[in-house]
């Protein structure tokens, strides 16, 4: 952390820290977006004379991010991702250059380590490869830097064009889903899960349930939008999921993140709908960018990873003789178990649970785990 | 944003608008000590933060950039640390400032002249206490304000409140306030303090709202957040009325009841968001209490902590430092809504419940902490109890102590072994102990105090014990021998209602039956006696002062009386124009804060007693009467409001203490001929109950009173004859006939009207605000009475 | 579980095959390297087929690649439970096989090989703390846990836990062999509470229970877990109370087998579960005529017949018997496992047959 302390880039990401700790930026996307821009600044004017310097500054600035709104995961992922394909590049990049045998690094461990599934099997080979692009040039420091960086900036850019496509890619196959006179449920106010209902919306003619969803009551705008656009649309309360479910033919969730082993963390409400679509034997879809995939197992029992709101929107703070005496809680998400989830439609295709884990270990680079 | 971090010297000139803030970091009072004893109370940690980050962090939450903190006691520690806190770091968005004042900074009157003086405001800005705790979208309040400021220059503040019910934990119920707004512009038309003790039964409202305002809310369940936006020119208007002290009672009321100033102030009830002020020890633990049970959500310990902490959020509230270095035995017991701050240890089989307990604090076996507040460094010996107090850092509370309700234990103190507090208790240790605290230069008035303490000790300690290892000083219990001002929200008993820990009971009980059998008269039928507590209030619309006129004076009003009668008097005596004279009254009235009836009623008096009493005859006495009330009489309506009705009482009242009283009637006259009082007012006046004296004990002044009335009656007489046969000649003459005439058939006069005003009485004038049922409640305004839209008319002519 | 201990009693009972012409006997270098505490039977099967490199003097790498498959039959019938050691064989074997050799020198490669087994062996020694501290975070302040027997990785992660967090323990007893026991002890010197409860207590006790964690003796390629018998037993009740079963498992104890069903496992016998000869009640005529009968059969020879003229003697039947009629392992499906700890990450049983599939699929 000391080297980059007084780091040009540095207030920007003071800036997003404070913003993201005071949430002011809320919403994965968002975060994602805000975290992407930022680090893209902080590639363009960090200075660095070798790969690992480079690998070092965004972790710093991942952790900071991190630090500041841990509850927030898609800042973490989009670190990770950009840490992935940085590497990725920097791989190309150096390939063909250096296969300098890579043997006298071979051992059993690293054999084991072959087990991970990966994109590229050989990268586990590759992984130590060090310099033709003149790393460390005693001349001229930055000469590698500045080599490099026009690849990485491409990369970046992948990792944004991916973000920013999220919504129209997850939803492409919105009618291979949904078929005609089918009745959906959901709830809350997904920007996913909006897009993919209105995508099908073209060229089917469905019914959709939106759930109310308290304490937020997103789902009023959920049902609003959607009807606006043409959806038949009924707006219930949530406690009426269950008798509901018997009619349902699919229910279609977003999520907050999507964990390493195939759960999720979406708006309360969530699990009651999973669950009830369960005893029906009601299909479960999530639609979620890959931005929300986090290498995190959900702890069955960790509390604090749940966010929790103001008991405002629960009991109004002016009933002042309530407050005094009654503890209000206010849980924002529900973890909901893989067992209750059918399917995930992501912008990459549509994978069971099982393979959430897999993805991630695509997606993502073990080393980055940790921020 | 890089080209706001400029110097302070060259004022952000910036094209987009800089949003700034001013924080008045010094209390000016003394409720936390001696927790306050050696650091300001901005440093004062709550939820193991001090009070200035959570406000600050308040602030950045609502997108400020620049803050000026105005620190006056203990100045370079608050500078110090802004110096050492993250604020000062790049990037942190916000430029703090921190503006050291004088120590002859008594009010927060004089820390906004202060303001002023040093040009600190460019803009509208948002004027806090360094006390303040909130999560709400000032910008938000700030953006409305500036809209309105385009259409209505005159608004010049924005005050914003919370809505919390009238018993709410966090609202204080030593000093709370009525406000009266407009429900549709929600213009604040209003504002009444109120305190616990004496207690606030009987909110006046100027009667004039309800005539102008449709649509009045009158709420007895705000909480006021002390989060104003100003306008540039409030400072200003502090800079010229060199009298305002506080920003409520002075500020607010004075800009409300002026006739001058014609600024009007707003008020933005804040629905979504929390906002409250920890000013006193009570407001502490409900607002801790408000944090840890999430209310300020986004700032809860575990997501956006001001001090910078992490906190991890557990099942029941309870949050511990995240870092691992809290030690907690197996067989402690942590109760809900709890925090525990890094390297913190507790012991086996202590309890803690619904407390706070600070960082690198030691807790000894077998203790318990019950809802109280430990501050950083502290040590807690084994078998201790600690109940609803507040203990300083670094203090060491020894072995099988207990420390009961309600007691504030200051920095460093050492306690114990084997004591027992009793309730209440304040202790610090020796003022010797506070020397190497950098505090000042000179001897300020909070050393004064401590001083006075420490020689007084042997006198309050008595023969307490303390343990045989402790270093504290008692400080004094129970109210103090003297009360200085009974009418001050400083006063003792109106203190307990800010107290940690004290439900004050015994001071509702002590006097709220007296209040009941006053009231119930009155009282409408929906109130019943058991619910008709000290809490309950009634706002008494300024209409129904007549009947108690005389019965007020103490001794503003007697300096207010003297003023008046002094400015006159240059008035009489130089000549001046009869505008000129009521400008300076109107400025002495702001000054005193009086009502209109006070200086009418100094002024009828003054102009009274300027009638030099002729001993040659009716006709000269009658000239000079004439040449008097012509020149001034025209005075009595310029003081800010005409109500002629009142204006004859208040002739009555005084002539029948004076030794005019034989001139009663031809000033009455005399008035009737320069339209400022008609017949109508006469009538209505001699309508009244009061205009007889019937209320009053019998006196000589009853006597007099009933002869005034029995003048006024034969002029009604008079009146009457007039309608039928024009014969305005003979009024004077017959004079000195008409105090031996008979009331005749005066009293079955103008019934009707007499009907209307005790309708109006009844009606508008007593609104029982009882807590429970004021919440949210409009008050509509009856539809002008015929009464009322007479005087209007009167108004308009005038 | 996996402790040296476990071979022990079972010692006397193989006999020893003296198959190997040369006079390196593999069976006693492993046992030898066995006897560090530390040490886990697959690590030692790596290190005693290096020592098989050592002794051979093969020639080419088939002739080598075949010794050291000898070998590995060696130890594998030589020991009662052959399962954990085939895991460290069977991925040295691979290894060996997979290794891209192009040097010159087939002694180099010999000694590298060598080298390579035992830095593997020296390295692996630290795993058992990286699961330690990768399962730390799962178990949070204030916890239950049962555990299962006695397990040094299992150990080392509550000690670790017990560090920064309040927990406590219950651990099965493990009949027979009461391993459960010498856990408690273990963890009740360092101060855990804890508490021995009968293995068939289990379902009375699982409702108390945060979540259950249990070593194991091997991972296989269903995602499955073989581990101490008793330990499916305990998956399927915390199935049914939802409780989460976390197993550790360093990534050496990855095995390639597919166990369909608990007669699979390669520690699978006849006698295992074989029924107790009920005894014909013989007819009275008969009865002194053929006691050799009676003493001849190993079996029976521990059926104490009361030399009366009762027909129908009391049946007396004694712990070793019961032992011996009992597995020492048993498998678990991977549907009842939660996550599996690894020092390659935790895994879902899903993640570790990937896991498998990738490792031997090269």
């Amino acid at each position: 952390m000391p080297p980059d302390r007084n780091a040009p880039y540095n207030r920007t990401v003071e800036v997003l820290a404070s913003k993201l700790r005071r949430r002011q930026i809320v919403g994965s996307r968002t975060t994602a977006l805000e975290t992407l821009l930022v680090l893209r600044q902080v590639v363009s004017k960090a200075r660095f004379s070798n790969f690992e310097q480079l690998v070092e500054i965004i972790k710093t600035v991942g952790h900071r991010l991190v630090e500041a709104q841990p509850k927030e995961h898609s800042v973490g992922n989009t670190v990770r991702k950009v840490l992935h394909h940085i590497r990725e590049e920097y791989q190309t990049a150096t390939r063909g250059t250096s296969i300098a045998t890579p043997k006298a690094q071979f051992s059993i461990a690293k054999f084991v380590l072959q087990g991970q599934p990966r994109k590229q099997i050989t990268s586990a080979l590759k992984s130590e490869n060090r310099g033709t692009l003149k790393e460390n040039d005693p001349d001229d420091p930055d000469s590698f830097a500045r080599s490099l960086k026009p690849v990485l900036m491409e990369a970046l850019q992948d990792v944004l064009d991916e973000l920013e496509t999220v919504y129209d890619n997850v939803s492409k196959n919105a009618k291979d889903h949904i078929h005609s006179d089918e009745i959906i449920l959901t709830l809350g106010m997904s920007k996913t899960v909006e897009a993919f209902l209105k995508t099908a919306a073209h060229n089917r003619n469905y019914t959709v349930i939106v759930a109310e969803t308290a304490p937020s009551y997103e789902g009023r705008q959920m049902a609003q939008s959607l009807s606006s656009a043409g959806v038949s649309t009924f707006l219930v309360p949530d406690s009426s999921i269950f008798a509901l479910m018997s009619r349902v033919n699919k229910v279609i969730l977003g999520a907050h993140a999507i964990l390493a082993n195939g759960g999720m963390f979406a708006i309360t409400g969530s699990q009651i709908a999973a669950t009830a679509a369960r005893a029906h034997s009601t299909p479960v879809v999530v639609c979620a960018g890959q931005f929300k995939l986090t290498p995190l197992w959900n702890l069955y029992h960790e509390y604090a990873a749940l966010d929790f709101g103001n008991p405002d929107e629960v009991l109004g703070f002016e009933e002042g003789q309530l407050v005094d005496k009654v503890d209000v809680v206010n849980p924002y998400w529900d973890y909901v178990r893989p067992e209750l989830i059918d399917a995930y439609i992501t912008n990459d295709g549509d994978h069971p649970p099982s393979s959430i884990y897999r993805l991630l270990k695509e997606a993502y680079d073990d080393e980055d785990t940790e921020l | 944003m890089a080209s706001q971090s400029n110097t302070t010297k060259e004022k952000l000139v910036d094209d987009e608008e800089v949003l700034q803030a001013v924080i008045l970091a010094d209390s000016f009072n003394k409720r936390f000590r001696p927790l306050s004893a050696g650091k300001p109370r901005c440093l004062l940690p709550i939820c193991n933060a001090p009070l200035l980050d959570w406000t600050l962090e308040s602030l950045a939450l609502a997108g400020v950039q620049e803050v000026f903190v105005i620190c006056r006691s203990h100045a370079d520690q608050v500078k110090e640390a802004i110096k050492e806190s993250k604020w000062s770091k790049p990037g942190s968005g916000m430029k703090i400032v921190p503006i050291m004042t004088s120590k002859e900074t008594y009010s927060p009157g004089d820390a906004m002249r202060d303001i002023y003086t040093r040009g600190l405001v460019t803009s509208d800005f948002v004027l806090v206490m360094g006390d303040l705790v909130s999560n709400v979208r000032i910008d938000e309040v700030v953006r409305l304000h500036k809209e309105r400021r385009k259409s209505n220059k005159d608004a010049i503040m924005t005050i914003v409140v919370k809505e919390s019910g009238a018993e709410h934990r966090t609202r204080a119920r030593g000093e709370s306030s009525i406000f009266v707004l407009d429900s549709e512009t929600s213009e604040c038309l209003h504002y009444e303090p109120v305190t616990g003790f004496p207690s606030t039964k009987v909110a006046k409202l100027p009667r004039e709202i309800l005539a102008e305002h449709p649509e009045v809310e009158i709420r007895n369940d705000l909480i006021d957040c002390s989060i104003d936006i100003c306008s540039v020119e409030v400072p200003s208007l502090f800079q010229d009325n060199f009298d305002y002290l506080d920003i409520r009672r002075d500020f607010v009321h004075g800009v409300l009841t002026s006739d001058l100033l014609m600024k009007s102030i707003h008020l933005y009830v804040v629905q979504e968001g929390y906002a409250a002020r920890v000013q006193d020890t009570r407001s502490y633990e409900s607002i801790s209490k408000d944090i840890l049970s999430r209310w300020t959500f986004p700032l809860v310990p575990d997501d956006n902590h001001p001090g910078g902490h992490n906190y991890e959020h557990l099942r029941g509230n309870r949050y511990i430092a995240k870092d691992g270095s809290v030690v907690l035995a197996r067989t402690c017991k942590i109760g809900s809504n709890t925090l525990i701050g890094p390297s913190t240890q507790v012991s086996e089989n202590v309890q803690v419940i619904s407390s706070v307990i600070g960082q690198n604090c030691r807790i000894g076996a077998g203790s318990i902490i019950d809802n109280s507040y430990i501050f950083d460094n502290t040590v807690i010996g084994p078998n201790c109890k600690i109940q609803r107090s507040i203990i300083g850092s670094s203090c060491m509370i020894k072995e099988n102590t207990l420390v009961q309700n309600g007691s504030l234990i200051g920095d460093g103190v050492i306690l114990g072994p084997d004591v027992a507090l009793s309730p209440f208790e304040r202790l610090s240790v020796k003022r010797s102990i506070f020397a190497h605290t950098p505090v000042t230069e000179d001897s300020d008035e909070e050393d004064s105090d401590l001083e006075a303490v420490e020689e007084n000790q042997e006198q309050i300690r008595g023969n307490f014990n303390l343990g045989k290892d402790s270093n504290a000083l008692v400080w004094p219990r129970g109210p103090p021998d003297e009360e200085e001002d009974i009418e001050d929200v400083e006063n003792y008993n109106n203190q307990r209602f800010m107290r940690l820990g004290d439900d004050a009971s015994d001071i509702f009980s002590s006097d709220a039956g007296s209040e009941t059998s006053e009231e119930e008269e009155t009282s409408s039928d929906d109130e019943t006696d058991s619910q008709y507590d000290g809490r309950s209030l009634s706002v008494l619309s300024d209409a129904s002062a007549p009947s108690d006129i005389p019965s007020f004076p103490d001794d503003t009003e007697k300096e207010f009386q003297a003023e008046v009668r002094q400015s006159l008097e240059r008035a009489f005596a130089e000549g001046h124009s009869v505008d000129n004279a009521a400008v300076e009254l109107k400025t002495l009235r702001m000054a005193s804060n009086v009502s209109l009836t006070r200086v009418r009623q100094a002024v009828i008096a003054a102009i009274v007693e300027q009638i030099p009493l002729v001993d040659s005859g009716a006709v000269q006495q009658r000239e000079k009467i004439a040449s008097v009330v012509g020149r001034w009489g025209a005075l009595i309506d310029k003081i800010g409001g005409v109500d002629a009705v009142e204006t004859v009482g208040l002739l009555q009242a005084h002539c029948a203490t004076s030794s005019r009283m034989p001139l009663f009637g031809q000033i009455l006259a005399a008035l009737y001929q320069d339209d400022i009082v008609d017949e109508d007012d006469i009538r209505t006046w001699h309508g009244l109950p009061a205009s007889k004296g019937e209320d009053r004990k019998p006196g000589p002044e009853t006597e007099s009173f009933k002869k005034c009335w029995l003048i006024a009656s034969h002029m009604i007489k008079q009146f009457d004859d007039q309608e039928s046969e024009e014969d305005s000649e003979e009024e004077g003459e017959s004079e000195d006939d008409v105090t031996s005439k008979p009331p005749g058939t005066a009293q079955q006069q103008t019934p009707s009207e007499d009907e209307e005003e005790s309708g109006e009485e009844d009606g508008a004038i007593h609104t029982p605000l009882q807590s429970s049922a004021l919440v949210g409640e409009k008050t509509e305004s009856p539809s002008p009475s015929p009464a009322e839209s007479e005087e209007d008319d009167e108004e308009s002519e005038e | 579980m996996t402790s040296m201990a476990s071979y022990q009693p079972v010692l006397s009972i193989s006999k020893p095959e003296n198959k190997e012409e040369n006079q390196f006997d593999i069976y006693e270098a492993f046992q030898r390297i066995l006897k560090d505490e530390q040490m886990s039977p697959p690590l030692a099967a790596i290190l005693a087929l290096t020592e098989v490199i050592e002794n051979s003097n093969a020639g080419t790498m088939f002739e080598l690649v075949n010794a050291l498959k000898d070998g590995a039959e060696i130890l594998k019938h030589r020991t009662p439970n052959p399962i954990s050691l085939n895991a460290g064989c069977e991925l040295f074997i691979a290894f060996v096989t997979l290794l891209p050799h192009d040097s010159a020198n087939f002694l180099d490669l010999k000694r590298e090989l060598i080298r390579q087994g035992e830095q593997y062996a020296a390295e692996a020694l630290t795993y058992r703390q990286k699961i330690a501290d990768l399962a730390v975070g799962f178990i949070k302040d204030g916890s239950v846990i049962l555990t299962h027997s006695y397990s040094r990785v299992v150990m080392q992660t509550l000690l670790l836990a017990h560090k920064r967090k309040r927990i406590s323990v219950f651990v099965t007893e493990a009949r027979p062999r009461g391993l459960g026991i010498k856990t408690a002890e273990a963890l009740t010197a360092a101060g855990i509470p804890c508490s021995v409860i009968l293995d068939v207590a289990v379902a009375y006790v699982m409702d108390k229970v945060d979540f259950v964690l249990v070593g194991s003796e091997a991972v296989v390629e269903s995602g499955g877990l073989i581990n101490a018998v008793g330990s499916n037993q305990i998956a399927i009740i915390a199935k049914a109370a939802n409780k989460p079963f976390y197993a550790l498992a360093e990534s050496y104890k990855f095995h390639r087998l597919f166990p369909l069903s608990q007669y699979d496992l390669p520690s699978h016998n006849s006698k295992i579960l074989a029924f107790t000869q009920a005894l014909q009640p013989d007819p009275p005529g008969l009865m002194g005529q053929n006691p050799a009968d009676h003493s001849g059969s190993a079996d029976k020879s521990q059926i104490k017949m009361s030399p009366g003229l009762d027909p129908h003697p009391p049946v007396k039947i004694t712990q070793e018997q019961i032992c011996q009629n009992n597995p020492n392992v048993d498998y678990t499906r991977p549907d009842l496992i939660s996550l599996v700890f690894s020092d390659v990450g935790s895994l879902t049983p899903e993640g570790v047959s990937q896991y498998l599939v990738g490792m031997f699929a090269g």
